[in-house]
């Protein structure tokens, strides 16, 4: 991450800022608050350090808990040292917190369950804040006919993960414990549907695994009822369509009752 | 509303306010300001509750993340974000801090710049290329700092006044930030004010700030404005004239009354100051 060289044209108060900079990042390197830095300048390390903590610790509250404040304050040292945030939006601190979990791997022992459960985490803020595109020609609810297309909220993530995150907790001994744990944690998988309701709510609702096809097909075209619950008859080797067609519009009509499908619009 | 113009009293518009404010907000507010940063592409909740505020009420946008003291490229697809969130929201005014607060990516912090010949250079043509890019002037506001950089070849005011006289912009005046800098960096707060390029004012700012020793102030925005800090804004109207100004109060936000009381204040010292030319006149 230094893209900068130290060639005699930069300007001095460029090569300053470097030197600034990096010290911010690594102050504990004792090092690195050479003659040429004033002594304020610890100042704006505490202030960098406590900015990207306070917005941290807001957004993965679980995480922190569950590695305790020494895991986690190195967790967050070693973020505000190697990784180069690029967005310009103090909101999105936490994805850019998330891109250096998955794809620079801190060196640090982690649970193994982290990267789910920080993601977990994070999707809250996202749903929250997420802009909704509307559907403009929606009808307010899910209506009978099957030759209507049904609408889905437009704020709605389908979430596949390989432990139970709403069940991870600090107070809970299995989850807290992971690092005196000898064997790994079993995996299970859970598909959850996290999406923002009418008031603004978030809200998570764990579906099985034919519910979430069906949202799936509902996300990647749009095609009537009849059409979506017939194909994924077909998918799921149904032997009755016509009987699959009633369960099927009750899953339909559950959605929409829980503001998973929030409409629906009549074929072009 | 149709007439955007700011003028006047305003407050930094925050989240634990909005819902009290669209109940009833007070006469004395004529404007709000935000960080574009905090709203821009945002939705949920907060998102529609600005657009409450935007059709009612004059916005300034203050941002925070420009870092047009920065080494990293300027961030011209960012700059056309605010370009495109300003003219959704009908605001008229974009100020940002003579700092920086990105190397190799972004600190979300605001650092000082050294004071140098060739940091001017620098800064000015960045602010010259983002008012090309908005299409507008904007104001940049002078910053507190706590660590004065050796390197320094000027002192704070000559650093200011010859940005803006070579970006051709405007001053947006924080009075907090010249009484922070004159305590933390040893110097008179008046004579600095007076020294200031005052046809160039287009905005004001007042805060509070936190004494963490008797020799370091922390530009936190979390108290009371004090005293002197009043005296140097009636101070700036006198030398320079009005020009609309904002309490800002981002941290151990008080109830609303609180910060509806110095906003009085600041209409208050309007008030004096026109009075005041009335009977020169008269």
């Amino acid at each position: 991450m230094q893209p900068y060289s130290n060639h005699y044209s930069r300007p001095k108060f460029q090569q300053y800022q470097q030197q600034f900079v990096d010290y911010l990042r690594d102050p504990k390197n004792d090092l690195s608050l050479s003659d040429s830095l004033p002594e304020a300048s610890k100042v704006y390390a505490e202030l960098l350090s406590s900015t990207i903590e306070d917005c941290l610790r807001t957004c993965f509250p679980v995480c922190r808990e569950i590695l305790g404040s020494v895991i986690w304050q190195q967790l967050v040292g070693l973020f505000i040292k190697n990784h180069s945030c690029q967005s310009p939006l103090y909101r999105e601190i936490p994805n850019e917190f998330m891109a250096y979990l998955i794809n620079e791997k801190p060196m640090i022992e982690l649970p193994e369950f982290m990267l789910d459960l920080a993601h977990y985490e994070w999707i809250e803020l996202i749903l929250e804040t997420e802009e909704a595109n509307e559907h403009e020609n929606s009808f307010p609810i899910l209506v009978k006919p099957l030759t209507m297309i049904p609408v889905l909220n437009p704020v709605l993530h389908l979430l596949h993960y390989r432990y139970p995150v709403q069940s991870i907790s600090a107070s809970n001994e299995e989850w807290k414990n992971w690092q005196a744990r000898k064997e790994p944690y079993e995996q299970k998988a859970i598909i959850l549907a996290g999406y923002r309701d009418k008031h603004y709510k978030v809200k998570f609702v764990e579906l099985n695994s034919i519910t979430a096809r069906l949202i799936e097909i509902l996300q990647k075209q749009t095609r009537n009822q009849e059409h979506v619950l017939l194909q994924l008859a077909d998918e799921i080797n149904y032997s009755d369509p016509k009987k699959f067609m009633i369960f099927g519009m009750d899953i339909l009509q559950q959605l929409a009752e829980q503001q998973i499908i929030t409409g629906a619009i009549n074929e072009p | 509303m149709s007439n955007k113009k700011i003028t006047g009293s305003g407050l930094g518009l925050r989240r634990e306010h909005m819902s009290t404010l669209m109940a009833d907000t007070p006469k004395i507010i004529d404007f709000f300001e935000i960080a574009p940063e905090n709203f821009m592409g945002l939705g949920g909740k907060k998102g529609a509750d600005f657009r409450w505020f935007s059709e009612r009420y004059p916005i300034v946008a203050h941002g925070l993340s420009l870092s047009l003291g920065g080494e990293d490229p300027l961030d011209e697809a960012f700059l056309l974000r605010i370009k495109a969130f300003m003219r959704e929201h009908n605001i008229e005014l974009y100020t940002e801090h003579l700092s920086y607060c990105s190397h190799n990516g972004h600190l979300y912090d605001l650092l000082p710049i050294p004071f140098t010949e060739e940091a001017v250079h620098h800064v000015a043509a960045r602010i010259k290329r983002t008012q090309d890019i908005l299409e507008m002037p904007i104001a940049i506001e002078n910053a507190s700092y706590y660590a004065a950089a050796p390197i320094s070849e000027m002192d704070e005011l000559s650093f200011i006044n010859a940005v803006i006289n070579e970006a051709d912009c405007g001053l947006h005046l924080d009075v907090n930030n010249i009484y922070v800098n004159s305590v933390n960096h040893h110097y008179d707060p008046e004579q600095f004010l007076v020294g200031l390029p005052g046809e160039k004012i287009v905005y004001g700012h007042v805060a509070g700030h936190h004494q963490k020793s008797p020799s370091l102030i922390i530009d936190s925005h979390g108290h009371d404005v004090i005293d002197p800090v009043w005296d140097l804004l009636a101070k700036a109207y006198q030398q320079f004239g009005l020009f609309p100004t904002l309490l800002e109060r981002d941290f151990n936000i008080p109830p609303l009354s609180v910060l509806v009381k110095e906003v009085e204040q600041i209409a208050k010292l309007q008030n004096d100051w026109q009075v005041q030319q009335f009977k020169k006149t008269a």
